[in-house]
């Protein structure tokens, strides 16, 4: 707790805060708007090649037809793809990590088919993946699934066996079986591992749908960047590749929240 | 102390250690009874395998051959008659102060009103209620072991194994954790064992000390400590002139050479 009276340096320190803070915002929307300008004069001035670049207003104009152009339903589907491949592989992740966490034979038998696992580029597999799946929007699910699922079990397992080993001997001390060691000490120690690995399963999750687009599907923004690619409509791909990094942003901010509640009903400070 | 009660007993306790290219002999032999009430720490050098008999007698780790009784009673794997309290409190951070203290309980399924109660009572009893809902965080290093220990006392053990319970604590807070874990153990009227490597801690708190040899491990001699004092605690008792010989006599016996 704070004094409530707050001296003059203490004052100057706040502001100084502030201002910086200030002055690098200030500095970012500068900079944005610069490479904004710069792009649609060049363009407009025919220094660079619209039709190769694009322009601002004209992606503009992209994004106010929306609706009509279909965009939105798109969005929708990339957004659908990646939230099921990134449960899917999260929740999946958990349980095999459970599992090898459980038996210590089975995590030293599973460690090298891991390990190559974890360093196969799983786009590779995508050929593979539409054969046995179908193309369609299962194949691209899977496609998610299996960039994340590795990823998910190695971290968490890693976060599981790094569990504190005196709390798990207390445990023990009064006679935990290895239930109530999973559920009382090493899953609540692990929540930040868990919140860790949602932050990487999110983008790894996209970079599988939009692979898995590229390669398969009917609908979507790789889809939308592929076919804007295929016939110059660079208008159409620059504003999927911003809605898709807008898509990204927001999709990483709802698990920042989501970390923020929960630690706040978890540990308080 | 010939009329009393004895309430453990360790019974020719061996053990050896497999590792890849060797095995190593801990314990030879160990043979030691207990009496209800008593303190009785258990010192000897650096690797002597004095933990791994704590670690034995709490069930924690398998004993090559030998026996273990409680009241008479063999014991095999770890006992609710025995409370463990290690070196970190391990207090864990997501619960609050009573749920940390309940989870022993919870563990062996006990949780019940009259347990409830229990825990409560201490709780007042130990001026640790007004601190039930905090978080470990939020508690000073004494404060932290002194709910560790309540936690233990929470399952109602006859016995209560402490292993180096109180080296993780700097000086002055050590002193004063000593002094308020003596003061609660010998309320409760708790039968104690206890691991030590400082001879001062053991003579200051023990009716007994133990003097293990080194590896492999047998006992190499048992001093009674006794200072003849009223209201003896282990603050007051360093001043006792039968402290210093206690403690010539005990450095001798361990026969440190650096």
């Amino acid at each position: 707790m704070r004094d409530n009276k707050i001296s003059v340096e203490r004052k100057k320190y706040l502001k100084k805060v502030t201002r910086n803070k200030i002055i690098i915002f200030i500095t970012q929307i500068l900079l944005l708007v610069t490479f904004i300008a710069a792009w649609e004069i060049c363009a407009n001035a025919n220094i660079i090649d619209s039709f190769i670049t694009s322009k601002p207003s004209r992606i503009l104009d992209t994004f106010m037809n929306l609706s009509q152009n279909g965009l939105l339903e798109h969005i929708g589907v990339t957004c659908f793809e990646t939230i099921i491949g990134f449960l899917s592989g999260t929740i999946l992740g958990i349980i095999v990590a459970i599992i090898l966490w459980w038996s210590n034979f089975l995590s030293k038998v599973a460690e090298p088919f891991l390990v190559v696992l974890n360093s196969l580029p799983k786009v590779a597999l995508g050929p593979v993946i539409i054969i046995w799946v179908g193309a369609g929007m299962p194949a691209i699910i899977v496609m998610a699934l299996s960039i994340s699922l590795i990823v998910t079990i190695l971290e968490i397992l890693n976060g599981f066996l790094n569990t504190d080993k005196e709390k798990i001997k207390m445990a023990k001390t009064f006679g935990a079986n290895k239930f109530q060691i999973l559920t009382k000490i090493v899953i609540p120690a692990n929540i930040s591992t868990f919140i860790n690995s949602l932050k990487v399963n999110i983008g790894l999750s996209l970079v599988g749908v939009i692979s898995g687009e590229f390669l398969v599907s009917k609908a979507g923004l790789g889809y939308l960047i592929v076919y804007g690619g295929q016939v110059f409509k660079l208008d159409l791909v620059m504003a999927s590749v911003i809605i898709l990094g807008i898509v990204a942003a927001v999709m990483y901010k709802s698990v920042v929240l989501l970390e923020k509640l929960i630690t706040k009903t978890h540990i308080i400070n | 102390m010939s009329n009393k009660h004895e309430i453990l007993k360790i019974e020719n306790i061996r053990k050896i250690y497999q590792a890849k290219n060797d095995e190593l002999e801990a314990l030879k032999s160990i043979n030691l009874k207990v009496n209800e009430g008593e303190f009785v720490s258990i010192i000897g050098p650096s690797g002597c395998g004095k933990s791994t008999l704590l670690s034995i007698i709490a069930g924690l780790e398998e004993k090559t051959s030998g026996k273990i009784y409680i009241d008479n009673e063999e014991i095999v794997g770890v006992s609710r008659k025995i409370g463990y309290m290690l070196q970190k409190d391990s207090l864990l951070e997501w619960r609050s102060i009573y749920q940390n203290i309940m989870i022993g309980l919870e563990i062996q399924g006990i949780k019940n009103k009259e347990n409830e109660k229990y825990v409560k009572d201490l709780l007042k009893k130990y001026n640790i209620y007004d601190f039930r809902n905090k978080y470990p965080s939020q508690l000073s290093g004494g404060m932290r072991q002194r709910v560790a220990l309540i936690r233990t006392l929470a399952i109602r053990p006859q016995i209560l194994l402490l292993d180096e319970a109180f080296s993780a604590l700097d000086y002055q807070t050590r002193m004063l954790v000593i002094k308020d874990v003596y003061r609660i153990l010998k309320n409760e009227n708790k039968t104690v064992l206890m691991v030590t490597h400082d001879i001062s801690e053991a003579i200051s708190m023990s009716d007994r000390v133990v003097v293990l040899s080194n590896r492999p491990s047998v006992i190499k001699k048992i001093y009674d400590i006794n200072f003849d004092m009223e209201s003896r605690d282990p603050m007051n008792c360093r001043e006792n002139p039968k402290f210093s010989k206690y403690y010539e006599n005990l450095w001798k016996e361990l026969d440190i050479n650096a």
